[in-house]
Protein backbone atom coordinates (compact mmCIF):
# COMPACT_ATOMS: atom_id res chain seq x y z
CA UNK A 1 0.00 0.00 0.00
CA UNK A 2 1.87 3.70 -1.20
CA UNK A 3 1.69 6.50 1.74
CA UNK A 4 1.41 9.76 0.93
CA UNK A 5 2.61 12.25 3.22
CA UNK A 6 1.34 15.83 3.03
CA UNK A 7 2.75 18.98 4.92
CA UNK A 8 1.30 22.58 5.37
CA UNK A 9 -2.35 21.26 4.69
CA UNK A 10 -3.50 23.46 7.89
CA UNK A 11 -1.46 26.31 6.10
CA UNK A 12 -3.58 26.19 3.24
CA UNK A 13 -6.74 25.27 4.64
CA UNK A 14 -6.26 28.97 6.27
CA UNK A 15 -5.58 30.20 3.07
CA UNK A 16 -8.72 28.66 1.03
CA UNK A 17 -10.97 30.48 4.49
CA UNK A 18 -8.92 33.42 3.33
CA UNK A 19 -9.98 33.23 -0.39
CA UNK A 20 -13.06 32.53 0.40
CA UNK A 21 -13.74 35.84 2.65
CA UNK A 22 -12.29 38.07 0.11
CA UNK A 23 -13.64 36.15 -3.54
CA UNK A 24 -16.49 38.27 -4.18
CA UNK A 25 -13.87 41.62 -3.72
CA UNK A 26 -11.77 39.58 -5.88
CA UNK A 27 -14.36 38.55 -8.77
CA UNK A 28 -15.54 42.20 -8.83
CA UNK A 29 -11.84 43.64 -9.01
CA UNK A 30 -11.10 41.09 -12.19
CA UNK A 31 -14.70 42.84 -14.10
CA UNK A 32 -13.51 46.17 -13.37
CA UNK A 33 -10.57 45.99 -15.49
CA UNK A 34 -12.51 43.86 -18.17
CA UNK A 35 -15.64 46.36 -18.20
CA UNK A 36 -13.09 49.24 -18.24
CA UNK A 37 -11.29 47.86 -21.03
CA UNK A 38 -14.36 47.46 -23.11
CA UNK A 39 -16.02 51.16 -22.39
CA UNK A 40 -13.04 52.60 -23.74
CA UNK A 41 -12.57 50.52 -26.82
CA UNK A 42 -16.67 51.56 -27.19
CA UNK A 43 -15.87 55.06 -26.75
CA UNK A 44 -12.75 54.90 -29.05
CA UNK A 45 -14.83 53.05 -31.53
CA UNK A 46 -17.87 55.77 -31.15
CA UNK A 47 -15.56 58.54 -32.12
CA UNK A 48 -13.60 57.16 -35.18
CA UNK A 49 -17.28 56.23 -36.59
CA UNK A 50 -18.15 59.29 -35.95
CA UNK A 51 -20.78 59.27 -32.59
CA UNK A 52 -21.43 62.33 -31.07
CA UNK A 53 -19.49 63.48 -28.20
CA UNK A 54 -22.86 64.43 -26.26
CA UNK A 55 -23.67 60.88 -26.48
CA UNK A 56 -20.53 59.08 -25.02
CA UNK A 57 -19.88 61.92 -22.46
CA UNK A 58 -23.07 59.56 -20.94
CA UNK A 59 -21.19 56.12 -21.36
CA UNK A 60 -21.04 54.34 -17.88
CA UNK A 61 -20.73 50.97 -16.33
CA UNK A 62 -22.98 49.96 -14.11
CA UNK A 63 -22.87 49.16 -10.32
CA UNK A 64 -21.90 45.82 -10.05
CA UNK A 65 -24.68 43.00 -9.19
CA UNK A 66 -24.05 39.75 -7.49
CA UNK A 67 -25.62 36.68 -6.65
CA UNK A 68 -25.96 33.16 -7.36
CA UNK A 69 -22.06 32.93 -7.91
CA UNK A 70 -21.62 35.00 -10.48
CA UNK A 71 -20.97 39.13 -10.55
CA UNK A 72 -22.32 40.98 -13.63
CA UNK A 73 -22.03 44.68 -15.04
CA UNK A 74 -23.50 46.31 -18.19
CA UNK A 75 -22.06 49.65 -19.89
CA UNK A 76 -24.89 51.90 -21.16
CA UNK A 77 -25.89 55.72 -21.92
CA UNK A 78 -26.93 57.66 -19.25
CA UNK A 79 -28.60 60.86 -19.09
CA UNK A 80 -29.95 63.44 -21.66
CA UNK A 81 -28.64 66.08 -24.04
CA UNK A 82 -29.49 68.83 -26.08
CA UNK A 83 -29.70 68.31 -29.35
CA UNK A 84 -29.32 70.89 -32.33
CA UNK A 85 -33.08 71.18 -31.84
CA UNK A 86 -33.06 73.01 -28.62
CA UNK A 87 -34.79 69.29 -27.76
CA UNK A 88 -33.60 67.05 -24.63
CA UNK A 89 -32.93 63.16 -25.26
CA UNK A 90 -32.24 60.62 -23.98
CA UNK A 91 -28.57 59.29 -24.29
CA UNK A 92 -29.33 55.70 -24.80
CA UNK A 93 -31.55 56.03 -27.81
CA UNK A 94 -29.82 57.99 -29.60
CA UNK A 95 -26.74 55.63 -29.04
CA UNK A 96 -29.05 52.74 -30.00
CA UNK A 97 -30.23 54.96 -33.13
CA UNK A 98 -26.29 54.92 -34.42
CA UNK A 99 -25.86 51.66 -33.43
CA UNK A 100 -28.45 50.09 -35.58
CA UNK A 101 -29.47 52.74 -38.10
CA UNK A 102 -32.81 53.71 -38.92
CA UNK A 103 -34.89 53.18 -42.65
CA UNK A 104 -33.46 56.25 -44.07
CA UNK A 105 -30.48 55.40 -46.08
CA UNK A 106 -28.65 58.53 -44.78
CA UNK A 107 -28.24 57.03 -41.25
CA UNK A 108 -27.10 53.93 -41.72
CA UNK A 109 -26.00 51.35 -38.82
CA UNK A 110 -22.82 52.78 -37.56
CA UNK A 111 -22.52 49.53 -34.92
CA UNK A 112 -20.12 51.34 -33.02
CA UNK A 113 -20.91 49.10 -29.84
CA UNK A 114 -20.62 45.73 -31.24
CA UNK A 115 -17.37 46.68 -33.30
CA UNK A 116 -15.86 47.81 -29.61
CA UNK A 117 -17.24 44.95 -28.25
CA UNK A 118 -15.83 42.50 -30.74
CA UNK A 119 -12.30 43.41 -31.58
CA UNK A 120 -11.71 43.63 -27.57
CA UNK A 121 -13.66 41.12 -26.03
CA UNK A 122 -10.10 38.51 -25.35
CA UNK A 123 -8.20 42.02 -24.51
CA UNK A 124 -11.46 42.35 -21.39
CA UNK A 125 -11.14 38.33 -21.06
CA UNK A 126 -7.03 38.78 -20.73
CA UNK A 127 -7.36 42.17 -18.02
CA UNK A 128 -9.90 40.05 -16.17
CA UNK A 129 -7.76 36.76 -15.80
CA UNK A 130 -4.74 38.77 -15.29
CA UNK A 131 -5.68 41.05 -12.34
CA UNK A 132 -7.49 37.70 -11.16
CA UNK A 133 -4.42 35.86 -10.49
CA UNK A 134 -2.23 38.81 -9.62
CA UNK A 135 -5.12 39.47 -6.80
CA UNK A 136 -5.55 35.24 -6.06
CA UNK A 137 -1.86 35.41 -5.84
CA UNK A 138 -1.27 38.15 -3.36
CA UNK A 139 -3.63 36.13 -0.91
CA UNK A 140 -1.84 32.83 -1.69
CA UNK A 141 1.53 34.41 -0.55
CA UNK A 142 0.32 36.14 2.64
CA UNK B 1 -25.80 25.20 -42.80
CA UNK B 2 -24.25 28.36 -44.04
CA UNK B 3 -25.43 32.06 -44.77
CA UNK B 4 -27.36 30.83 -47.40
CA UNK B 5 -29.46 28.77 -45.89
CA UNK B 6 -29.96 32.26 -43.63
CA UNK B 7 -31.02 34.22 -46.53
CA UNK B 8 -33.46 31.06 -47.56
CA UNK B 9 -35.17 31.04 -44.41
CA UNK B 10 -35.79 35.20 -44.22
CA UNK B 11 -37.15 34.74 -47.52
CA UNK B 12 -39.41 32.22 -46.86
CA UNK B 13 -41.02 34.88 -44.45
CA UNK B 14 -41.02 37.15 -46.68
CA UNK B 15 -39.94 37.93 -50.43
CA UNK B 16 -38.64 41.82 -49.67
CA UNK B 17 -35.75 40.75 -47.75
CA UNK B 18 -32.52 42.15 -48.98
CA UNK B 19 -28.85 41.61 -48.40
CA UNK B 20 -26.50 44.67 -46.83
CA UNK B 21 -28.90 47.29 -48.04
CA UNK B 22 -32.14 47.46 -49.47
CA UNK B 23 -32.67 49.17 -52.69
CA UNK B 24 -34.15 52.92 -52.49
CA UNK B 25 -37.64 52.29 -53.93
CA UNK B 26 -38.32 48.96 -51.13
CA UNK B 27 -41.49 49.33 -49.53
CA UNK B 28 -42.51 48.13 -45.88
CA UNK B 29 -42.19 45.59 -44.68
CA UNK B 30 -38.55 45.15 -45.56
CA UNK B 31 -35.78 43.05 -44.21
CA UNK B 32 -32.31 43.57 -44.44
CA UNK B 33 -29.70 41.78 -43.28
CA UNK B 34 -25.88 41.59 -43.50
CA UNK B 35 -22.90 39.31 -42.13
CA UNK B 36 -20.77 41.69 -40.10
CA UNK B 37 -17.57 39.49 -38.20
CA UNK B 38 -16.52 35.96 -37.71
CA UNK B 39 -15.37 34.50 -34.70
CA UNK B 40 -14.70 31.01 -35.71
CA UNK B 41 -13.86 27.68 -33.63
CA UNK B 42 -9.95 27.45 -33.35
CA UNK B 43 -8.45 24.01 -32.77
CA UNK B 44 -4.76 23.26 -33.27
CA UNK B 45 -4.78 26.63 -35.52
CA UNK B 46 -7.20 24.80 -38.23
CA UNK B 47 -10.40 27.52 -37.87
CA UNK B 48 -12.94 23.94 -37.78
CA UNK B 49 -16.11 25.91 -38.02
CA UNK B 50 -16.93 29.74 -38.84
CA UNK B 51 -19.08 31.30 -36.73
CA UNK B 52 -20.73 34.44 -38.28
CA UNK B 53 -21.94 37.15 -36.13
CA UNK B 54 -24.46 39.66 -38.06
CA UNK B 55 -27.72 41.34 -37.83
CA UNK B 56 -31.38 41.31 -39.19
CA UNK B 57 -33.46 44.42 -39.35
CA UNK B 58 -37.03 44.24 -40.31
CA UNK B 59 -38.85 47.61 -40.61
CA UNK B 60 -42.34 47.84 -40.38
CA UNK B 61 -45.34 50.79 -40.06
CA UNK B 62 -47.12 47.48 -38.47
CA UNK B 63 -47.31 47.04 -34.61
CA UNK B 64 -46.98 43.88 -33.63
CA UNK B 65 -46.35 42.37 -36.60
CA UNK B 66 -46.77 38.76 -37.81
CA UNK B 67 -43.36 38.82 -39.07
CA UNK B 68 -41.78 39.64 -35.88
CA UNK B 69 -42.52 36.26 -34.63
CA UNK B 70 -41.61 34.77 -38.09
CA UNK B 71 -38.51 35.79 -38.24
CA UNK B 72 -38.20 34.53 -34.19
CA UNK B 73 -39.75 30.82 -35.36
CA UNK B 74 -37.11 31.16 -38.52
CA UNK B 75 -34.48 31.27 -36.64
CA UNK B 76 -35.10 28.83 -34.12
CA UNK B 77 -35.64 26.12 -36.80
CA UNK B 78 -32.46 26.97 -38.27
CA UNK B 79 -30.65 26.42 -35.07
CA UNK B 80 -29.33 29.66 -35.04
CA UNK B 81 -28.64 31.51 -32.03
CA UNK B 82 -29.92 35.19 -31.94
CA UNK B 83 -30.88 38.22 -29.79
CA UNK B 84 -33.36 40.83 -29.85
CA UNK B 85 -30.82 43.91 -30.00
CA UNK B 86 -32.91 46.62 -30.24
CA UNK B 87 -36.40 47.49 -30.54
CA UNK B 88 -37.12 51.51 -32.42
CA UNK B 89 -39.44 53.53 -33.02
CA UNK B 90 -38.98 56.41 -35.88
CA UNK B 91 -41.23 59.04 -35.01
CA UNK B 92 -40.53 60.85 -38.43
CA UNK B 93 -41.71 57.92 -40.93
CA UNK B 94 -43.38 55.66 -38.39
CA UNK B 95 -41.47 52.64 -38.78
CA UNK B 96 -41.15 50.58 -35.88
CA UNK B 97 -37.28 49.06 -36.53
CA UNK B 98 -36.66 45.42 -34.60
CA UNK B 99 -32.78 44.26 -34.84
CA UNK B 100 -32.08 40.70 -34.36
CA UNK B 101 -28.42 39.95 -33.35
CA UNK B 102 -27.75 36.14 -34.74
CA UNK B 103 -24.55 33.59 -34.27
CA UNK B 104 -24.65 31.22 -36.67
CA UNK B 105 -21.97 28.67 -37.24
CA UNK B 106 -20.95 27.08 -40.34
Amino acid sequence: MPKFKTQGIEELSEKFDKLGHRAEGIAKASLYEGANVLADAIRASGVSNGVSQKVLDGLYVAEFKTGAGSVQTEIGFAGYFTNENGKEVPRALVAATFESGTSNRQYPKTRFISKGFYANRKRADSAISSEFDKRFNEIMGE
Amino acid sequence: MGLNDLRDALVAVSASTYHYVAPDNAGFPRIVWAEETREDLIANNVHIEKGYIGTIDLFSLTEGDPLINAIDSALNGLGVGWTLNNVLFEEDTRVIHHEWNFYLYA
